[in-house]
């Protein structure tokens, strides 16, 4: 008993302890990112009025592409001389993401662009904008039966069928035609759409579908869910991966898909990120498929503006298209934009 | 060692007057259901996979799972104690987050942050002791203010997810030394490390609750908090010690994770606290507190990881794949409380 009191009073000294050093890295970092940042108000020369202020709202703000997506936004924003606010929730959350668009509805925004959790959850909000004079855009993730008035992103489907005639071509030799297809949450719209027009392209041409397995966005669970996919089918000749989650990951995390990559297996993936990049240089994966997400802010900030300032038309669907990136030297490129944050070109 | 991992003090004092038959007695364990329900699980999947019941894959299970079964240690704790925490997951996050920008070199896409590049015990060390901060609070905030734990850790879920969130604005961490990612890469001996983290802590956990005075009056005060604190037991420190347990063992679940992936997301273990509570829940122990063992809580973490293996070897269809966890998950509270019946 005496003892125990003893150990547990050390044990107290050491949290708090502990405690003081946590609190002290806190405050040496910046705010969070989750409050809206928005940019110091600018009045645009030719009127001197208050300058146009644009809500732009990404599905979460824990997500790296979407930060490609903020930097876009604000340098046209700079460019502009108008304000950009970056409003989203912290996870992928339709509710919240409403909650935090009505509140801007609210403060009279000149404009919105919104990439949708879900695109029956956000139709009231955008709708509700609308009707209160206010112009909505969907980016990257869209509420089709809205009153939005545009929807700015790449084709999935097309995407995906010039994924599947990648690996359809990489395996055109390969005796073995089986491939596995990774996805994240089940019946999100893009990534279903990504399957289906995979297996439309890459089934008729002869290749053997396996299986689809879920991650439910996780990193963590990707990186389970491959590992126990290539235990069950250990001599795989293809990965399409509709996102890139276990691609997050250390490689070494995932030693079966090391080892099946390096014997061979060819692996077509969405997104170009980081990681992803350094891996194709590897070896390890094969073709990328690369999203505008510079252009999520960047370009659709210019459609928004051009339709509340210049009343420009656009019709219900702007393709971004899409970059493929199959050579370590297009991959150097993106690398390049990663590693200077310019991806102005 | 099973028998002192399974030690089960429930509230009533065993009266072992009779010698009751083997049968019997195992059907009193609470881990029973939960073995039976693995046994059919591995028997079918060996069955339909030649490549199930090998080392490399039920090594990888356990890899795998490690994370969840250590967290499920220290909300055992607090659920024999009558109490529940809800902020595995975002402590795990934290703890992961703390330890990775503690030992990062530097140039990872959360560029606002700060990477120290300190040893990888120091890491390791900080991200637990930041886990064991939050259990504190957790903590206090039930045995000083005397909010209902449930809502106390509720909040501090999502005060915390947001204190990781907005650290790193949704970026993530990594660039780590070899040495810090071998304690989830690696292997000690044919065993990964992470599994031996598992079993080196399990064992100190089962050891504490058989044989600490404090272990007892844990089972006490989940039993009868009423009658724990009219005996004159310490029940508030006790219940303190569970919570900054939890937190703690969480953070080594956490900061593991983050070894064997390389990289601290914001996202890491979001949820994952279902899954840690379930582990525990499926293996016996009892929402109510006062009833369950640790080795119940590691084995139910241990069905977890068979399911998603399963769910994959049997090449479950992924929009079905939440209602057969779920399903198997029913099966197994089932049939522990027949077992209960029975019993």
């Amino acid at each position: 008993m005496n003892n125990s009191r003893i150990s547990r009073r050390n044990f107290l000294r050491a949290a708090g302890i502990g405690a003081g050093a946590v609190a002290l890295a806190s405050c040496a970092a910046p705010p969070p990112a989750a409050q809206p940042s928005a940019q110091q108000p600018v009045t645009t020369p030719e009127t001197g009025k208050k300058p146009l202020t644009f809500v732009w709202s990404p599905k979460a703000v824990n997500n790296p592409v979407f930060d490609v997506a903020r930097r876009g936004a604000m340098d046209k924003a700079k460019e502009l001389g108008i304000t950009v606010e970056w409003i989203g929730p912290e996870s992928a959350d339709a509710q919240k993401q409403a909650e935090l668009l009505d509140a801007a509805i609210a403060r009279k925004v000149d404009g919105m662009g919104i990439s949708c959790n879900d695109p029956d959850a956000l139709k009231p909000v955008i709708d509700r904008a609308v009707d209160a004079g206010i112009p909505v855009i969907t980016w990257d993730s869209d509420s089709p039966n809205s009153k939005r008035i545009t929807f700015y992103s790449l084709d999935n489907e097309a995407a995906a069928r010039k994924g599947a005639e990648i690996m359809v071509e990489l395996l055109k030799d390969s005796p073995n035609k089986t491939y596995a297809i990774l996805t994240g949450v089940p019946g999100a719209q893009n990534l279903e759409a990504r399957i289906r027009a995979f297996r439309e392209v890459a089934d008729p041409a002869g290749l053997k579908w396996v299986a689809t397995d879920p991650c439910n966005d996780d990193i963590q669970k990707g990186i389970e869910v491959v590992e126990n996919r290539l235990t069950a089918n250990p001599d795989l000749a293809g990965y399409f991966m509709a996102g890139a989650w276990p691609l997050f990951g250390d490689i070494n995390a995932m030693p079966k898909f090391q080892a099946a990559a390096k014997a061979g297996m060819k692996v077509v993936a969405w997104d170009i990120l980081e990681n992803e990049l350094k891996l194709l240089k590897e070896g390890l994966v094969h073709a990328l498929i690369g999203q505008k997400f510079y252009g999520w802010g960047y370009d659709a900030v210019g459609i928004l503006y051009d339709i509340v300032v210049n009343k420009k038309q656009y019709p219900p669907f702007v393709d971004t298209g899409f970059d493929l990136v199959r050579t370590p030297e297009e991959a150097d490129v993106f690398l390049k934009k990663w590693q200077t944050g310019n991806w102005r070109d | 060692m099973s028998t002192n991992l399974a030690v089960e003090k429930s509230k009533a004092t065993k009266t072992a007057a009779r010698q009751p038959s083997l049968l019997r007695r195992l059907l009193q364990r609470p881990e029973t259901s939960i073995i039976l329900v693995l046994l059919v699980l591995s028997a079918v999947l060996s069955q339909s996979s030649s490549a199930f019941l090998t080392s490399d894959n039920i090594f990888n299970i356990l890899r795998n799972n490690a994370d969840i079964a250590i967290a499920a240690l220290g909300v055992t704790l607090v659920i024999l104690a009558g109490g529940i925490d809800l902020s595995i997951g975002s402590t795990m996050a934290f703890s992961g987050l703390v330890a990775a920008i503690a030992v990062s070199l530097g140039g990872t896409t959360a560029y606002q942050l700060p990477s120290f590049g300190l040893p990888p015990a120091i890491a390791f060390t900080l991200g637990v002791l930041a886990g064991a901060m939050v259990g504190l609070i957790n903590g206090l905030l039930v045995v000083r203010l005397r909010l209902v734990p449930f809502i106390a850790t509720l909040g501090m879920l999502g005060v915390v997810r947001g204190i990781v969130v907005g650290l790193t604005s949704g970026q993530t961490v990594r660039n780590f030394p070899i040495e810090f990612v071998a304690l989830g890469q690696g292997y000690i001996g044919p065993v990964p490390t992470p599994v031996v983290f598992l079993i080196v802590l399990a064992l100190v956990v089962a050891l504490f609750l058989s044989y600490h005075v404090w272990g007892t009056y844990i089972y006490a005060i989940g039993g009868n908090e009423t009658s724990a604190l009219l005996t004159g037991l310490p029940v508030d420190r006790v219940k303190l010690l569970t919570y900054v347990l939890s937190g703690a063992l969480a953070g080594v679940g956490g900061v593991l994770v983050v070894a064997r992936l390389g990289v601290s997301a914001p996202t890491q273990a979001l949820g994952y606290e279902l899954f840690v509570i379930a582990s525990a829940v499926i293996g016996g122990v009892s929402l109510s507190g006062g009833r369950g063992t640790v080795l119940g809580a590691v084995l139910g973490a241990i069905l977890i990881g068979v399911l998603n293996n399963a769910l994959v070897l049997l090449r479950v269809e992924s929009y079905w794949q939440q209602a057969f966890t779920g399903g198997i998950i029913l099966l197994s509270a089932l049939i522990d409380r027949l077992r209960q019946r029975r019993s």
